[in-house]
């Protein structure tokens, strides 16, 4: 009896956990931890760093098969977080979050002052500015692609494009050399976005003069519930006949848009904008955190993504900011150049960057309305140079 | 991928989004004309030969329970006119007071009709 117990214990201790348990376990499940302490005490961007945090934790628990890749094999079935994978790689979340933001998001200064389109298109000078510094560093294209949408500022986009680039070769059986995961390019997006408030400021102080910064605007005009009805409608035509790869971002957002500013959908428009995008945000998150292993993560090409990144938000910072001098030389003053800094997305932080910057220098100056323009207008910036991406470069 | 490639397709991106974006700046400006054409096309109503305005009645106050406070008012007050902006409909607070509790509370009984509402 005695033998079978020990036995028993022996058979036991070799097949747990802790028996497969390596370094590369041990530092991942460290920085798992470092990330829940980030999401919970400093509370950075906590809706998603909490479950992607979360994710890394489960996924490198040893023997656990619980990583985003554990697939059906020899007759069992996958890991859990395998299957909840899917909606990621299938390219299902991201668009059903923008369904939610499109709920949550009023297009109004956009098209009071549609000028901000703009603004909104230069921000996006740093996605494609980060893809020349990427390939420079010797990535291959897909991987420059993802890292370079980092630059859109826009976690679900993010998401979406390095899914659809980054198809992992344990599964899906495809070319195996990238020396990225998602987990790490979504973890910097999410970071990035967290540290706008940080990032932003220099560069816009940088760029512009006192003078230039104190500009008041002008009111903005009251706009029609017509013209709020039409305009997702607009916006999904005219982006999806021009860039057919970015419909189903900007369909989704302009849906989610059409039922909020009808009026006559409330209930759906509770839904998309609650416990929809809660669901999918759960979901999203903790199988984006379960694509991370350490073989990805403690390599040089984290370092060079965390350097792209920031790269890459400073970049679409400062074409913003740019464009906005141009604005400012061709209105005579009238626009204020701290405006373009919104057109990196991060809805609603880089608009209240805008504000703050602005009111540091004029504290009776209320740019928040001018810049949620450029803001929802980075919005479908973003969306649209994902389907370039995915339009010009195969995956 | 050669240097020249992805020069390429930089300049090929950004290209794409601002013809995207100056598409639907252009879309907005031509939508906007259109609506205020089409507003100031409507013919003015036919003015009406001036009448002496009426008298302005004289409304009587709204009768207020003791003890229900002037935020209290305030809320119902809003509430009443928040409704009244969406059918169009003028209502008037004729009194506030309060009601007995009996069974279930009123939020409780207006949440349970929302989520039993047929679609």
């Amino acid at each position: 009896m005695f033998e079978t117990f020990i036995e028993t214990i022996s058979n036991l201790a070799s097949t747990s956990g802790f028996s497969a348990f390596t370094w590369r376990e041990g530092l991942m499940l460290l920085i798992a931890f470092v990330f829940l302490y980030l999401a919970i005490k400093k509370q950075y961007e906590p809706l998603l760093l909490l479950p992607i945090s979360f994710g890394i934790l489960l996924a490198n628990l040893p023997l656990a098969n619980l990583t985003s890749y554990s697939g059906p094999a020899d007759g069992e079935v996958g890991g859990l977080l395998y299957y909840l994978y899917q909606g990621v790689h299938y390219g299902i979340y991201p668009p059903l979050i923008f369904l939610g933001i499109g709920c949550m998001t009023d297009f109004g200064p956009l098209i009071a002052n549609p000028k901000s389109f703009l603004l909104g298109a230069a921000a996006q000078g740093g996605i494609f500015f980060t893809f020349i510094f990427a390939a420079l560093l010797g990535f291959a294209p897909q991987e420059c692609a993802s890292i370079a949408i980092i630059g859109g500022a826009d976690g679900p986009t993010t998401i979406y494009v390095t899914s659809r680039m980054l198809s992992h070769p344990d599964i899906y059986g495809q070319n195996g050399s990238f020396s990225i995961d998602l987990g790490t390019v979504a973890v910097a997006a999410y970071s990035y976005m967290a540290l706008v408030p940080i990032i932003q400021p220099p560069i816009m102080k940088l760029l512009t003069t006192k003078k230039e910064r104190s500009v008041v605007m002008e009111q903005l005009r009251p706009v029609s519930k017509t013209e709020k009805v039409i305009f997702p409608i607009a916006v999904t035509v005219v982006v999806s006949l021009l860039v057919p790869s970015a419909a189903a971002l900007v369909g989704m957002l302009m849906l989610g848009n059409l039922i909020k500013e009808s009026g006559v959908c409330e209930r759906l428009c509770k839904t998309a904008q609650n416990e929809l995008m809660n669901i999918i945000t759960i979901f999203l998150g903790i199988s984006v955190g379960a694509t991370t292993t350490a073989d990805k993560i403690v390599s040089l090409s984290t370092l060079k993504i965390i350097l792209l990144g920031l790269l890459a938000f400073s970049f679409g910072t400062a074409c913003g900011v740019l464009i906005g001098k141009v604005m400012y030389l061709f209105s005579g003053g009238k626009v204020n150049p701290l405006i373009g800094s919104a057109g990196v997305s991060a809805v609603p932080m880089a608009a209240r960057v805008s504000q703050k910057v602005g009111a540091e220098t004029n504290p009776t100056n209320f740019l928040l309305m001018h810049a949620m323009g450029p803001n929802v207008a980075g919005v479908i910036g973003s969306a649209v140079a994902a389907g370039v991406l995915l339009s010009i470069i195969p995956h | 991928m050669p240097m020249s490639d992805v020069i390429a397709i930089t300049f090929t991106g950004l290209v794409i989004v601002f013809c995207g974006l100056i598409l639907l700046i252009a879309f907005v400006y031509i939508l906007s004309m259109i609506l205020k054409k089409s507003k100031s096309d409507e013919k003015p109503a036919p003015k009406t030969v001036s009448a002496p305005a009426p008298a302005p009645v004289s409304m009587p106050s709204a009768q207020i329970e003791d003890g229900i406070s002037d935020e209290v008012i305030a809320v119902i007050s809003a509430a009443i006119a928040a409704m009244s902006d969406s059918d169009n409909t003028v209502y008037a607070v004729r009194s506030i007071k309060k009601v007995a509790k009996v069974g279930r509370p009123v939020w409780a009984t207006a949440g349970l009709q929302e989520n039993t509402r047929a679609f």
